[in-house]
């Protein structure tokens, strides 16, 4: 086993992860919970093998239990050159600087090729909408260009409150390659819809063959499973001023 | 410092994530989303209010049809009660909870502003029910001079 230590944050890799450049996925609860469904969804999908996990002081005093198993909350996956981080709680507020910081800072001890976040964008009129769009940010101009190429929308003006936030301005510091996909989803109900929409994107994107069909077939079970997760994530958003991601910068120009 | 800190990370674990109302009913905000003996769920609900309006939104995964719906509202509070369409038993999860087959959404909500339910409106969409309460508010033109 070998342990990476950030300040307050543990990084535990119970399976040696001597990929060179992978490519990782995170997905931590956010709007409609998109990244933790799309994520879940392709470990799943991919038959990701568990490879660790991370730990703190600043979590809940919680583990999960699957299939017999005990699980810590906040997992690390891995299937080739692919990782995927998996958060089954929601980041509690005074740790969510150190988890950013922890993550990014593992991403660059990695080396990795590009650190993906994946979460969602509120809209009100989601009901109405039948294929919800997918936007792209990021702080590196030629993973802009890349994307655009793609057809991805690129996010130009707004606010990004969160985790996300956190991980895409600590990558630039650290000169991480960074990217977010934010899929337009409901506030706060899981949304599946969201998360399908945003892994065929990383399917186009990346060359992955994550198959949505059961994702779909499965979506009113995940919003009802989800329901819980759904609700402790939009209290932890409200602290964090997650609204403020509706407004519009001053700045201009 | 450490103490400090344990202090603002209880703080904001316990309490700051509370609206004021669930400050007032902190059990209410730690009570599971089911009920075993009424076998029911509670659906996840989204509140907003507007200058006219008070718009209420529940999501109930598996009810399939508005004659399953049944709504019942007062000035100050709004209550559903919906069947779904198959019930749902998690048989791994928990210890008795696997033996609970879920049937039915339930859930009360206080509104935030005294409403005239005779004019409210729902619709249901895509397991999506929304509620709309006009305000009850009598409101008045001033003439700028």
């Amino acid at each position: 086993m070998k342990e990476y230590t950030f300040e307050e944050i543990i990084f535990r890799e119970t399976k040696p992860i001597t990929v060179e450049k992978p490519l990782i996925f995170c997905g931590l609860p956010d709007i409609g919970l998109v990244g933790v469904i799309a994520v879940s969804h392709m470990v799943e999908q991919l038959q990701m093998e568990e490879v660790g996990h991370i730990d703190s002081e600043l979590f809940p005093p919680i583990v999960i239990f699957h299939r017999g198993d005990l699980k810590y909350p906040i997992r690390i996956y891995q299937k080739n050159r692919v990782i995927a981080i998996l958060s089954e709680i929601a980041i509690p507020v005074p740790a969510v600087y150190p988890v950013s910081k922890a993550i990014t800072m593992w991403a660059k001890e990695k080396g990795a090729e590009l650190l993906l976040s994946i979460g969602g964008v509120g809209v009100p009129n989601r009901l109405e909408i039948e294929t919800p769009e997918v936007y792209g940010a990021s702080a590196f101009p030629y993973l802009r260009e890349q994307f655009k190429r793609l057809g991805i929308h690129m996010l130009e003006e707004g606010f990004l409150v969160g985790p996300y936030a956190l991980i895409l301005k600590q990558s630039y510091l650290l000169n991480v390659p960074s990217a977010i996909f934010l899929a337009q989803a409901f506030p706060q109900y899981p949304d599946p819809g969201a998360a399908a929409e945003t892994l065929k994107v990383i399917n186009r994107t990346f060359g992955l063959d994550v198959d949505v069909s059961k994702l779909i077939e499965k979506s009113e079970e995940i919003r009802l499973r989800a329901r819980e997760l759904m609700k402790r994530t939009a209290a932890v958003m409200k602290q964090m001023g997650k609204t403020q991601e509706y407004e519009l910068p001053l700045m201009y120009g | 410092m450490e103490e400090r800190r344990r202090y603002l990370y209880y703080y904001y674990m316990h309490y700051a994530a509370l609206t004021p109302e669930e400050l007032v009913h902190p059990e209410e905000y730690e009570r599971p989303m089911w009920n075993h003996l009424k076998k029911c769920l509670e659906p996840l609900v989204e509140i907003y209010e507007t200058e006219d309006e008070v718009i209420v939104r529940f999501d109930m995964p598996y009810v399939k049809s508005r004659e399953d719906i049944t709504l019942h509202a007062t000035e100050d509070y709004l209550r559903v009660e919906a069947r779904m369409e198959k019930s749902v038993q998690f048989s791994r999860w928990g210890t008795f909870q696997r033996s609970v087959c879920f049937q039915n959404y339930y859930k009360e909500v206080p509104l935030p502003a005294p409403v005239d339910p005779s004019q409210a409106k729902a619709t249901f969409k895509k397991g999506v029910l929304e509620v709309r309460l006009p305000k009850k508010t009598r409101r008045f033109t001033i003439k700028v001079e």
